[in-house]
């Protein structure tokens, strides 16, 4: 439980004047990106603990070293939780890490994704300066919102050393039921009906066939749900190791994320997949061209676990480009994905 | 000290030559979308906060994404300065014009171009009233969550440009939570589309929503659009003190309630909606809370009974649930007219929108009565309580000078203390002008600097929006000094 930040803040301008590059890490949970050597890595796996919880307020400030099950264990004692449930690749993440990779769980569709919960942060830049952005607060407009556009930065950008997440309760009752059904879009638009019927979904994942429906909420409302609904009763961990990528297709490296904003758009794939978060996120192996596959897949962005973005048009490329110029003029910070 | 532009504090504006300005946007346009005389351009001189006015060189209303485009790159090869703009609604003086700057209006892109009731999102221009969305969709039962009080009038593309709120936000999230993707033109008018689960870099979506117009200007939104919940309860609450209904906040979500509002205003406030709406607010009480559950009916009728348990251990003096929607659009209606009721009580009213953390409610209230009885000057407390976003309204009148300027101070004190309890100086208003000095309060100059890097990255030359929402490192280091007299 210790705070690192001056140590850190010291590496850094140290690299920057020796010239030298460094990648930021921490636990190292995403074991499909390339180890780096020690000495130009920036690791915040020993920059742990939580800085501040009021369970009242609904904001945990936390330190980017700590890791996501430690820290939603404290949330879950307290009767909360990450609603967003950030990617904990087998049980190991950091929250920073989690932070650099952007990447949510199943309820996300429902109740917003790790960037929506994101209140504000410190960081370290390049130039070795530790910054504050955003708050512990609900609404903060002042600025431009650096804390949220540093979600899915890949280390790209600066090290996040501290970050003010919005909490929720916990749902007093889950429950997963399992649906036989070939068809992913037509089970999807079973999940419509059901949100149209304002039931308390968490979570829809069709895989090889069969439909996953998680529901979260009061007691009361989750009672008659199997009864109504019918389907095979699960337990909840299905959904627990789908979020640690520890099943199925997204064991080992995984495989590139397609998003969707249409969730029920037609698929014309000829390949397994999983799709994810009530349709709007599309699991796929690489295969012949990404415009090809993201046509296919109706989806608007196609993201490479190792490699990052991989969409957008050349205005946005710039506006990316620039964007890291702006932020490591020198080019201090080595992205994720290669080595330094 | 003065928030209006000085080109000693915020440097020189360019030098514009108006008439081949003029020539070079009649060519873009027709005719009756370039406005250049005083009298039609009158009417956009200030937003909604008729304390900072000032006339544009040129005035325009492009009506496709085209001509927006062609617009900014013609503005962009002469160096001149665009303001954008959408309904005027704004409080903080972010579509003030430039007066050697273009004003884009964007009012007449003014479609919904799509309400896809399957895949819960609609396709709009950023002219289309915020109102206008949850109408178009309604009839498919779904809605548009976030609702900013001037929600009949503001427009979708001024809440992109101010990530604007409402009393719904705690559960259902600000503008930057509602938002799929955007279309935005750049400075030199090129097109970009942005979206909100595009994780593979930097989210810059984010980045420019709530961005005010200083990085680019949005012409096409696409939002989330949600299913009407089947069951609405709205409790009205009366305290006998302020620290009562501060307390009472805090036990709800510590409860583990979120309601889907959870409003709270001062006697003041109270005695003006009630004297305005009629809508049986106890006018004994020293707070008020305006609680909102929504959901499934079994989960409202459990949430309700907690709530209303909640409220009773707390102290409420006052319990009542609303008995039909009849008497729950009153409820709101007392709310949701306050600012104007407030307005009938004195000449003028200034809306402040500093953030607090919730447990600092009610020392907040006290610190702002004791700035009240300082300054001599009433100020009604109105806020949504359930994030800790106050807008007192500091009553003056316009009519005098050394008011004006009381007013101004009392309400900087407001937002001092606001970033001094761990909060914001805005929670949804947004910096624009008025609160330029203030950001200084807020920001240390090594963070103020990254702003401005971000600024010159995307907008090198600095032609959108200039002197809004970034103060530069003179302007802060002359507050800091006049602050330290």
């Amino acid at each position: 439980m210790s705070d690192r930040s001056s140590k850190l803040a010291e590496k850094v301008r140290a690299a920057r004047d020796a010239g030298q590059a460094l990648h930021i890490r921490g636990n190292g949970s995403k074991h499909w990106l390339e180890t780096p050597d020690q000495a130009s890595t920036l690791s915040l796996a020993g920059h742990q603990g939580i800085v501040s919880y009021d369970p009242t307020e609904l904001v945990v400030t936390v330190r980017a070293g700590t890791p996501i099950t430690e820290l939603e264990q404290a949330l879950a004692e307290q009767g909360q939780m990450l609603a967003c449930e950030p990617v904990n690749v087998a049980g190991r993440s950091t929250i920073g890490g989690a932070l650099a990779l952007g990447w949510s769980g199943p309820r996300s569709a429902w109740a917003g994704t790790l960037r929506d919960f994101v209140l504000g942060m410190k960081v370290l830049t390049a130039e070795g300066d530790i910054l504050s952005f955003g708050g512990q607060v609900m609404k903060n407009v002042a600025g431009y919102d650096v804390s949220r556009l540093l979600v899915g930065s890949r280390g790209g950008l600066a090290a996040v050393l501290e970050v003010s997440l919005k909490v929720l309760p916990l749902p007093e009752q889950e429950l997963v039921l399992s649906f036989t059904n070939d068809d992913p879009l037509a089970a999807m638009r079973r999940v419509r009906e059901w949100e149209g019927q304002s039931l308390p979904l968490s979570g829809a994942l069709w895989q090889a066939g069969a439909l996953m429906v998680r529901f979260s909420g009061r007691t009361t409302a989750l009672s008659h749900l199997l009864s109504r609904l019918g389907g095979e009763a699960r337990d909840a961990v299905v959904f627990q190791r789908h979020r640690e990528l520890s099943a199925g297709l997204l064991a080992g490296t995984p495989p590139l994320r397609l998003y969707r904003q249409r969730p029920l758009s037609a698929i014309a794939l000829d390949q397994d997949f999983i799709l994810d978060h009530g349709g709007r996120l599309l699991w796929a192996r690489a295969g012949g061209d990404l415009a090809t596959l993201m046509a296919a897949a109706n989806a608007h962005a196609v993201e490479s676990p190792v490699a990052g973005v991989q969409s957008g048009n050349a205005v946005t490329q710039h506006w990316h480009t620039a964007l890291a110029k702006a932020f490591d003029p020198q080019g201090l910070w080595a992205p994720a994905g290669e080595a330094a | 000290m003065s928030a209006h532009y000085s080109a000693e504090l915020d440097g020189a504006l360019p030098v514009v030559d108006r008439a081949q300005v003029l020539a070079g946007l009649c060519e873009i346009l027709p005719a009756q979308a370039v406005l250049d005389d005083t009298e039609r351009q009158r009417p956009f001189e200030c937003d909604g906060l008729p304390g900072y006015r000032e006339l544009p060189l040129v005035t325009v209303l492009p009506a496709t994404t085209a001509e927006v485009q062609a617009v900014l790159r013609f503005c962009h090869q002469l160096g001149v300065p665009v303001v954008a703009r959408g309904a005027g609604t704004g409080l903080s003086g972010g579509a003030l014009p430039c007066p050697v700057g273009v004003l884009l209006v964007l009012s007449r892109l003014d479609q919904v171009l799509e309400i896809d009731a399957d895949n819960l999102l609609a396709r709009v221009q950023p002219g289309v009233r915020n109102l206008a969305v949850s109408e178009a969709a309604a009839p498919h039962s779904l809605y548009y969550a976030p609702d900013p009080s001037s929600q009949i009038a503001c427009s979708v593309g001024g809440n992109v440009a101010e990530n604007a709120g409402g009393v719904h936000c705690l559960k259902y999230g600000l503008t930057v939570h509602n938002v799929l993707s955007v279309s935005v033109v750049t400075v030199a008018g090129e097109l970009l589309d942005l979206y909100a689960d595009d994780m593979g870099a930097a989210n810059l979506l984010a980045l420019v929503i709530g961005s005010e117009g200083m990085l680019g200007v949005v012409t096409e939104i696409t939002v989330r659009l949600r299913v009407l919940p089947p069951r609405t309860e709205t409790l009205l609450v009366g305290f006998a003190t302020v620290a009562e209904a501060g307390q009472a906040v805090a036990a709800i979500i510590g409860g583990g309630i979120i309601p889907a509002g959870l409003e709270m205003m001062d006697a003041l406030a109270v005695q003006a909606a009630e004297d305005f709406a009629g809508a049986g607010y106890p006018r004994d009480a020293a707070a008020v809370l305006l609680l909102e559950l929504d959901g499934d009916a079994d989960s409202v009728a459990a949430e309700l009974t907690s709530a209303e348990n909640i409220l009773q251990t707390a102290g409420a003096t006052l319990l009542r649930r609303a008995q039909n929607e009849q008497e729950r659009t009153l409820f709101w209606k007392g709310r949701k007219s306050a600012f104007p009721a407030v307005g009938r009580i004195a000449p003028d009213y200034y809306c402040m929108d500093g953030t607090i953390p919730r447990r600092a409610i009610a020392d907040m209230l006290a610190y702002i009565a004791a700035l009240s009885e300082e300054f001599e000057l009433q100020v009604a407390n109105v806020f949504h309580a359930g994030d800790g976003n106050l807008h007192p309204l500091i009553l003056f009148d316009a009519n005098q000078p050394e008011q004006v300027e009381r007013a101004e101070a009392l309400g900087g004190r407001i937002l001092e203390q606001s970033v001094a309890l761990g909060g914001a100086i805005t929670g949804e208003h947004g910096v624009g002008r008025e609160k330029i000095n203030y950001m200084a309060a807020q920001f240390s100059d090594e963070e103020l600097r990254l702003f401005q890097a971000i600024k010159q990255a995307l907008d090198p030359v600095g032609l959108l929006n200039p002197g809004k929402n970034i103060p530069t490192l003179k302007r802060c280091q002359e507050y800091r000094a006049v602050r330290a007299q």
